[in-house]
C-alpha cells in the first residue's frame, strides 16, 4: 500500500506536465494526422519564454506561465502556416511530413541557441515549502504545478468536448469535406487547434523548466515518452491520452522505486514497444473487407 | 605547386578524420536508402543500430581481448539482431508507429550504454580501441582505404538490389504494401529481412568506427548522427543508391571538410557557432528539399524513369 501511494504521489507530481504535453500533441495528431516532431521544440520554447518573462521582466511564475502559453501557441500556428500547410497543399507523403517536422525540430532547437544562448537558464522563484504525504516528500511548487496541470487538462478537455470550437475541430478531424460543406472555416478552426496544442506544449515546457531549467534539449528529451503516450492512449481520444499520461507517470515512478532510474526508463520503453506491437492493426480494415 | 599541396593536405589528420566521417555517413545513408527510399521504412533510430555495433565491438575488444574479425562479426550480429526485433515490431505499424518504435530502440541502446557502466564505461567512456594492424605513420590512411572499400561494396550491393527480383519485391512493399500483400508477396517477412540485413550493415559500420575514435562515449550516439544521415540521403535523393553519396558530399563534405579545414574561421566561432549553424542549415535543408524537391538532387528511381520512357513509346 505504502509502495503504491509513493508511486502515485511521485508519479503524478513529477510527470503531470507529460499529460499536458501529450494532450497538445494529440490535438494535432487527431486533427491533422501529423506526428509533429517539432512539438518537442514548442515544449522547449515554452520553458524559455516563461523563464525570459520571469527573469527579464521580473514577473511571477504564474504570469510568465500565461505569456509562455500564448507565445508557444502563436509559434505553433506559425509553424503550421509556414511549413505544415505548405506540405499539405503540396501533397507531401506521411513519412516525408515526419522528416520535415524532424528538420523543423532540429532547426528550432539549434536556432534558439542563437537567441537564448547555449547554457541552461534558471527561473527566479521564491523557495518552496516542503510537504509530506504518505512519507513522500514533495515541494509546494510541485503540488501547485500538479493542481494547475489538472485544471488546465480539464479545461482543454472541456474545450474540445463541449464548446463550439471543439465540436468544429472534431468535425474537421472526422470528415474535412463534410465539415467545409456545413460552413466550418477549416483554416480558422485548424489554427485554433494548433494554437491550443502549442499553448499546452508551452505550458508543459514551463512546468518542466521551472522544476529544473530551460535548456535546448528539454523538449527533445521528453518527446519520445509524449509520442508513445499519444500513440497508445490516443485511440481512446483525449480521455485515453490523459489516462495513459497519468499511468505512464505512475508506472515510471513505481519502476524507479524498485530499480535504477535508467533501467526503469528502458523497461518502460520496452513495455510501450510491446503495447504498440500488440496493438499493431494497420490492416484490420482491409482484413474485414 | 607545393603551396597548393600544403594548403590541401597541410593537416592530414583532420582531413582523414573528416573523410572517415564522410564515408561513415555515406555508408549509413546507402543502408537507409534501402530501408526508406526502397522499402518505405522510416528508420529514425539509425544512431541506435550503429551504436549497438560500435559498443559491441568496443566491449569485446576492451574487456575480452577478442580479435578484430570476431569483434566485427559480433558488431554486425548485434545490429542484425536489433534489426530483426525492430523489423518484427514495425512490420504491422503505420508510419507514426515506425517513428516511435525506431526512436525507442535508439533510446534503449543509449540508455543501456549509460546505465550499464560496469561493461560500457557509461559517461566515463570505453577504450582504448586500436587499429587491427600497424603500417607505421599511414595506418590511418590504410584504414580510410578500407572504409572506401566497404562503402564501395555497399553501393555496389544497393545498385544490384535495384536490378534484382528482390529489389522489385522491396519496391513493391514500399510503394503499395496492401497491394503487395494481396498479390501474395510476403511483405511482413520482407520488411523484417531488409531491417535485419541493413541494420547488420549499420552495426558493422559502427564496429569499423571504433578504431577511428579509439574511445567510445554515449554522446557519440546522439540524434545528430541520424539527422546527418537523413539530411544527406534526402538532399541527394532517397530513391537513388548514389543519393547518400551526393548528399553527404554536399553536407558533411562541405561542412566537416571544406569549411572546417580550408575556410579561415576564428577558433571561437568554429567551436561554438559553427556546429550550431550546421545543424540549423541541415534542418532547413530537410524542410526545403522535401517541400520543393522531394526526390532530392538525383530525382526519381532509375527504374521509374525507364518504365516511364517505355510507356511513352
Amino acid at each position: 500500500m505504502d509502495f503504491i501511494a509513493k508511486a502515485v504521489i511521485i508519479g503524478l507530481t513529477e510527470q503531470a506536465p507529460l499529460v499536458l504535453a501529450a494532450m497538445g500533441m494529440a490535438l494535432i495528431y487527431n486533427l491533422s494526422k501529423v506526428i509533429n516532431v517539432a512539438f518537442a521544440e514548442t515544449i522547449t520554447l515554452g520553458a524559455y519564454f516563461a523563464q525570459w518573462v520571469n527573469v527579464f521582466f521580473g514577473a511571477s511564475f504564474y504570469l510568465s506561465l500565461a505569456v509562455s502559453g500564448i507565445l508557444a501557441g502563436a509559434l505553433s500556428c506559425a509553424t503550421y502556416l509556414v511549413v505544415f500547410r505548405t506540405a499539405e497543399r503540396r501533397g507531401v507523403g506521411a513519412v516525408e511530413v515526419i522528416i520535415i517536422s524532424l528538420g523543423l525540430s532540429v532547426l528550432l532547437r539549434y536556432a534558439l541557441q542563437f537567441v537564448f544562448g547555449y547554457e541552461a537558464r534558471f527561473f527566479e522563484t521564491p523557495p518552496p515549502t516542503f510537504l509530506k504525504l504518505f512519507d513522500v516528500g514533495f515541494t509546494s511548487f510541485q503540488l501547485t504545478a500538479f493542481i494547475l496541470v489538472v485544471v488546465l487538462a480539464l479545461l482543454f478537455y472541456l474545450f474540445v468536448q463541449k464548446t463550439v470550437w471543439g465540436r468544429q475541430v472534431r468535425a474537421l478531424a472526422s470528415d474535412a469535406d463534410l465539415a467545409k460543406v456545413s460552413g466550418i472555416n477549416p483554416l480558422l478552426t485548424t489554427l485554433v487547434m494548433w494554437f491550443m496544442a502549442g499553448a499546452a506544449g508551452g505550458l508543459a515546457g514551463a512546468f518542466w523548466g521551472v522544476a529544473s531549467s530551460a535548456k535546448p534539449g528539454l523538449g527533445w528529451d521528453r518527446f519520445l515518452l509524449t509520442l508513445l503516450v499519444v500513440l497508445v492512449g490516443g485511440t481512446r481520444g483525449l480521455r485515453g491520452v490523459i489516462l495513459a499520461g497519468m499511468g505512464t507517470g505512475v508506472l515510471l515512478s513505481a519502476l524507479k522505486l524498485e530499480i535504477a532510474p535508467l533501467r526503469a526508463e528502458i523497461v518502460l520503453l520496452v513495455a510501450f514497444i510491446l503495447v504498440l506491437k500488440l496493438r499493431g492493426n494497420r490492416f484490420r480494415e482491409l482484413a474485414k473487407v | 605547386m607545393s603551396a597548393v599541396w600544403d594548403f590541401l593536405f597541410g593537416s592530414p589528420a583532420f582531413l582523414i578524420f573528416g573523410t572517415y566521417t564522410l564515408m561513415m555517413i555515406v555508408g549509413l545513408g546507402i543502408l537507409l536508402h534501402l530501408q526508406l527510399g526502397v522499402t518505405g521504412i522510416g528508420n529514425f533510430g539509425v544512431a541506435g543500430f550503429w551504436g549497438a555495433g560500435l559498443y559491441s565491438f568496443g566491449i569485446l575488444q576492451v574487456h575480452y581481448d577478442v580479435g578484430f574479425w570476431l569483434a566485427l562479426l559480433a558488431a554486425t550480429a548485434a545490429g542484425g539482431v536489433l534489426g530483426v526485433v525492430t523489423g518484427w515490431v514495425i512490420a504491422d505499424l503505420d508510419d507514426d508507429g515506425v517513428l516511435a518504435a525506431t526512436l525507442a530502440v535508439a533510446s534503449i541502446v543509449f540508455l543501456a550504454i549509460e546505465s550499464e557502466r560496469g561493461i560500457t564505461g557509461g559517461r566515463v567512456g570505453l577504450g582504448t580501441i586500436d587499429f587491427p594492424f600497424d603500417v607505421g605513420e599511414r595506418t590511418d590512411l590504410a584504414w580510410l582505404a578500407i572504409l572506401f572499400g566497404v562503402t564501395g561494396v555497399l553501393l555496389w550491393y544497393a545498385r544490384r538490389v535495384h536490378r534484382s527480383p528482390y529489389g522489385r519485391l522491396l519496391i513493391a512493399t514500399g510503394t503499395n504494401e496492401p497491394l503487395a500483400r494481396s498479390l501474395r508477396k510476403p511483405a511482413k517477412r520482407t520488411k523484417v529481412g531488409v531491417m535485419a540485413l541493413t541494420s547488420a550493415g549499420m552495426g558493422a559500420l559502427g564496429g569499423l568506427y571504433g578504431p577511428i575514435v579509439h574511445f567510445l562515449f554515449p554522446t557519440q550516439l546522439t540524434v545528430a548522427i541520424t539527422v546527418s544521415v537523413i539530411t544527406a540521403l534526402v538532399l541527394g535523393g532517397q530513391q537513388r543508391p548514389l543519393g547518400a553519396f551526393v548528399g553527404a558530399l554536399l553536407t558533411v563534405g562541405l561542412f566537416d571538410i571544406v569549411i572546417k579545414l580550408y575556410v579561415p574561421l576564428p577558433r571561437d566561432l568554429l567551436e561554438h557557432a559553427f556546429p550550431v549553424t550546421k545543424q540549423v542549415i541541415f534542418g532547413a535543408l530537410l524542410i526545403f528539399v522535401l517541400l520543393f524537391r522531394p526526390l532530392g538532387f538525383l530525382g526519381r528511381m532509375r527504374r521509374e524513369t525507364h518504365v516511364k520512357g517505355l510507356t511513352r513509346v
